[in-house]
């Protein structure tokens, strides 16, 4: 017994140690990528030389990041708030469409459709408006974010649903497990790593959602949009050093 | 950003989108290891 759960504790350890590997891993690949787009990005720099305004060094943006961390950083944070609303708002309802799509065939043949015309619409054809409908602030933003991550989860938790295992359903059939059960304990379980992938997709579209709707916002040009909404943004209103 | 590019700042441009790519990937990696934790009897390559 007590081997047993020294055992666990040095699975645990093992287990932590492995995390810290794992995040020392990804640091260094992520540092290896990052020299490689500069020195890609210098090499360009250097072969054409191009007037700073159209590409600037990577050492003078690496300047003038250090020296306007601070304005920087706190327009990122802004856009970070924005992105991570908006990821919880799509995130939430792209599950529960995909349960209501996945979990009736009916449904799904009227839905789909809607869902389908309803992405091919571009987001930046109707920015402008819902800057309008939802204000210069960061409501706005979050809807944009939210509608961008909203068909790439709803779909992929849909077909998770869909492609459950026959054979899984077959044994729910054999329990006489009811519609409502067999969802529940046997496609959701199935279909998570099918929602699971739509996350990571939408992780990485949520912010486009958030930029796109700060760059609307910004050629309003209203001030209630000037000092912190856009991402590097300052029009002439809130600084006279600009 | 959209600023900084009307104003032909491109340093201040540069500077910003390399902050989104800093927070992107940040949400990135989150995400990544809160849902590997969801679903954790997937075994996949990452």
């Amino acid at each position: 017994m007590s081997e047993r759960r020294e055992d666990q504790g040095r699975g645990e350890q093992a287990g932590g140690r492995r995390g810290v590997v794992r995040a020392l891993r990804l640091g260094g690949e992520i540092l290896i990528a990052g020299a490689i787009v500069v020195a890609l990005w210098q090499a360009v720099v250097i072969v054409f030389a191009p007037p700073p305004f159209m590409l600037p060094a990577p050492r003078a943006v690496a300047t003038t990041l250090v020296t306007r961390f601070g304005f920087l950083g706190g327009q990122a944070l802004v856009t970070f708030t924005e992105i991570i609303l908006g990821l919880a708002c799509g995130v939430v309802l792209g599950t529960l469409s995909g349960l209501l799509v996945g979990g009736s065939p009916r449904l799904s043949r009227v839905v789909t459709p809607i869902l389908v015309v309803s992405q091919t619409l571009p987001v930046f054809a109707i920015a402008p408006l819902l800057v309008l409908w939802f204000g210069f602030g960061l409501a706005s933003k979050v809807v944009m974010a939210t509608i961008i991550i909203y068909f790439p989860i709803t779909s992929a938790f849909a077909d998770g649903l869909r492609r459950t295992d026959p054979g899984l359903l077959d044994l729910a059939r054999l329990w006489r497990a009811g519609r409502w059960q067999t969802l529940m304990l046997i496609r959701m379980p199935a279909a998570l790593p099918g929602l699971v992938s739509g996350i990571r997709v939408a992780a990485v579209f949520a912010p486009i959602g958030a930029v796109v709707g700060e760059w609307v916002g910004a050629r309003r040009g209203s001030a209630s949009s000037c000092c912190s909404r856009t991402l590097g943004c300052r029009p002439t209103c809130c600084s006279p050093r600009w | 950003m959209l600023q900084s590019n009307a104003r032909m700042q491109t340093d201040v441009l540069f500077a910003a989108l390399v902050m989104l790519a800093a927070v992107t990937l940040t949400l990135k990696i989150v995400v990544d290891s809160l849902t590997r934790r969801l679903v954790f009897w997937v075994e996949d390559a990452t």
